[in-house]
């Protein structure tokens, strides 16, 4: 593989290889690592299908499942996806949610922008401390008045409702 | 994993860009930089690996060249006997490699070359019926060559060469504790030089040679791949490195922190000393019994047919000839080209080819009286005229009691001294396991190498 194909690889793909690191369970620092160490792997093989096609994510994100599982052995991490069964569930499921056409996921992103608009009060008030101020679940609870577990389970419902949304607007987009 | 957990995993993991917290980063610089460093790893990995192949080449030419300055088991030599303690002696022939566990001695036939070996030292017997060469594998050796002697002896070892017509003088090669060789100052091949004068050479390609006088020493030392020589004024310089073992006949084996081995350790070095000096006593009162004294006169008298007969055949005396010439060509050969312009490869070949044209005169010399049939009967009658005082020294010997008897003693104070050694490595090991220091705050009462019980079922020296 030249530097050229590479780099064209590297551009067309490292967004939805980012955003499937993180979906596997990737802190945003290990997940920039294992892209990196992905685009490694498969700059040392020899037959590699053209960058920027479907095939190729499919394969560049094969790698980087295995990368991600060694990386959790090595960690000795107890994580949902540690299972390589449950891995290629993952990837079932990231191409059934319309990703196929879509490789970076950037459509997916957008909905669930989109979607986020339309959450309002305590509900848009607990989605920014979790993923924007990181706190915990106790912490959040004191903030808006419930429990830890309940938090968790507004949290749950929340996110559900969010996979909902974004499913309707990618249909609508698709139909 | 069902259906509905997956889509939380996603919606959770893209939630951070979603709310604009973090976004994709861009990675083509850092990977592109990072295949750039692998491709010139790659790069110097494959140079190291040529110039290793390279070495290992020149390694096997050289055994190679080595093995054919041997001579092989059709015309090998019988060239004297090797008397190690703690065994009978033995008829040892051109091209035999020699190693005793303990000390030993060679005795060249016809020769009056007497060649001590240290514990732990062994050598490859090379040579021809021109000279005498032996090849310093590793240890230490002291060699006494009668001043009447006029055959050429030479000891090699990797680094360079002592050569000496009549003389007294040690060569060592210096090896860390884990047999590998050493570098630096004083840490590679050391001549001591008693009596007499010794041309130190260093090893090709320098081929810088010193003459060492009596009382001085010579160090050859192996720095980036070139050979130096360089003579030490005082042999008592020497003897303060390691090189005091073959400059005192000492073997200093140390067991820092630990006394009582120590103690011991030298107790049964002293023992077997003398149980060595009394083996040595009886050697020499048996050689001179009438059956061993007249195998003596018959090998020096066929060793001296011999050797009259080879140098009268003006073919053989022509080939020697022919070997000096081409051998003093090769020690000037880099001081002598140096400055005439010639590329180094070219000048490479050139050496290249001067040896090899060296080493097909040796296989001529060796096997001269070979193809010779008076020759090759004189040839034949030495070896079994040295076989025979062999034989009958050895039987000689074997049928004294007291001689027997002192063989196995000093097998047992032997066994004795590797116990000592092995037991106190053993505990060295625990303790650093143990993260301990060697020899701090011991007590030797708990566990200590002095106190460890011997091995059940083990014969033990009573002294």
């Amino acid at each position: 593989m030249d530097d050229n194909t590479l780099t064209a690889m590297v551009k067309a793909h490292q967004a939805g290889l980012y955003r499937f690191a993180r979906y596997l369970g990737a802190d945003a620092e290990s997940a920039e690592d294992i892209v990196q160490e992905t685009f490694l792997a498969a700059y040392k093989q020899k037959v590699f299908p053209p960058a920027g096609t479907p095939q190729c994510g499919a394969w560049l994100r094969a790698i980087l499942r295995n990368l991600f599982h060694t990386h959790l052995r090595r960690e000795k991490r107890q994580a949902l996806f540690i299972n390589a069964e449950v891995m290629r569930q993952a990837e079932v499921h990231w191409q059934s949610e319309a990703l196929v056409e879509d490789q970076d996921a950037t459509a997916y992103v957008t909905a669930l922008r989109q979607c986020l608009r339309q959450t309002n009060g305590r509900d848009r008030e607990m989605l920014r401390l979790r993923y924007e101020q990181n706190l915990g679940l106790e912490e959040i609870g004191a903030k808006v008045g419930l429990a830890g577990e309940g938090v968790k389970t507004a949290l749950r419902r929340l996110r559900a409702k969010l996979a909902d949304c974004v499913r309707r607007r990618l249909r609508g987009f698709a139909s | 994993m069902n259906q509905e957990e997956l889509n939380d995993l996603l919606v959770e993991g893209l939630l951070p860009e979603a709310l604009g917290v973090e976004k994709p980063p861009d990675v083509s610089a850092r990977v592109l930089f990072k295949v750039q460093q692998q491709r010139r790893y790659r790069f110097w990995r494959r140079c190291a690996a040529a110039a290793v192949l390279a070495a290992a080449a020149a390694v096997l030419w050289h055994a190679a060249a080595l093995r054919k300055h041997e001579p092989t088991a059709q015309n090998a030599e019988t060239v004297g006997v090797f008397f190690a303690f703690g065994a009978l002696p033995r008829p040892v022939q051109r091209g035999e490699y020699i190693a005793a566990p303990g000390e030993a001695r060679l005795e060249y036939a016809g020769s009056s070359i007497s060649v001590k070996f240290y514990p732990g030292a062994a050598a490859f017997i090379a040579g021809d019926s021109a000279g005498e060469r032996l090849r310093l594998m590793r240890g230490a050796i002291h060699c006494r060559v009668d001043p009447e002697n006029q055959r050429p002896f030479v000891v090699e070892t990797e680094f360079g060469t002592a050569s000496v017509k009549g003389t007294e003088f040690s060569v060592q090669v210096l090896e860390d504790e884990n047999g590998r060789k050493e570098s630096g100052m004083f840490k590679r091949m050391v001549v001591c030089v008693f009596a007499g004068v010794v041309a130190v050479t260093a090893a090709a390609p320098a081929e810088d040679t010193v003459a060492v006088n009596a009382g001085a020493g010579a160090v050859v030392t192996v720095t980036d791949g070139v050979t130096t020589v360089m003579e030490i004024g005082d042999t008592a310089l020497l003897s303060t490195s390691v090189a005091g073992t073959a400059v005192g006949g000492n073997i200093f084996v140390r067991f820092p922190g630990d006394e009582d081995t120590q103690r011991q350790f030298n107790g049964l070095r002293i023992r077997e000393k003398m149980l060595q000096e009394k083996q040595l006593a009886i050697e020499m009162k048996t050689s001179e019994a009438p059956a061993v004294a007249q195998a003596a006169k018959t090998m020096d008298e066929t060793i001296a047919a011999f050797r009259q007969a080879l140098m009268a055949n003006k073919d053989y005396a022509a080939l020697v000839q022919e070997r000096d010439n081409l051998e003093k060509e090769q020690r000037n050969f880099w001081t002598a080209k140096r400055e005439d312009g010639i590329a180094p490869q070219e000048r490479h070949k050139q050496w290249i080819a001067l040896f090899q044209r060296l080493q097909e005169l040796n296989m001529k010399i060796s096997s001269f009286a070979d193809n010779v049939p008076e020759l090759a009967a004189l040839k034949k009658k030495q070896a079994e005229a040295i076989a025979g005082f062999a034989n009958a020294l050895q039987q000689a010997l074997a049928a004294n009691a007291e001689y027997m008897a002192l063989v196995k003693q000093i097998d047992l104070v032997r066994d004795a001294m590797k116990d000592l050694q092995a037991k106190y490595t053993t505990a060295i090991q625990r303790r650093v396991h143990l993260g301990e220091q060697p020899g701090a705050n011991r007590e030797p009462k708990e566990g200590g190498v002095g106190e460890a019980p011997a091995q059940p079922g083990k014969e033990t020296a009573v002294f």
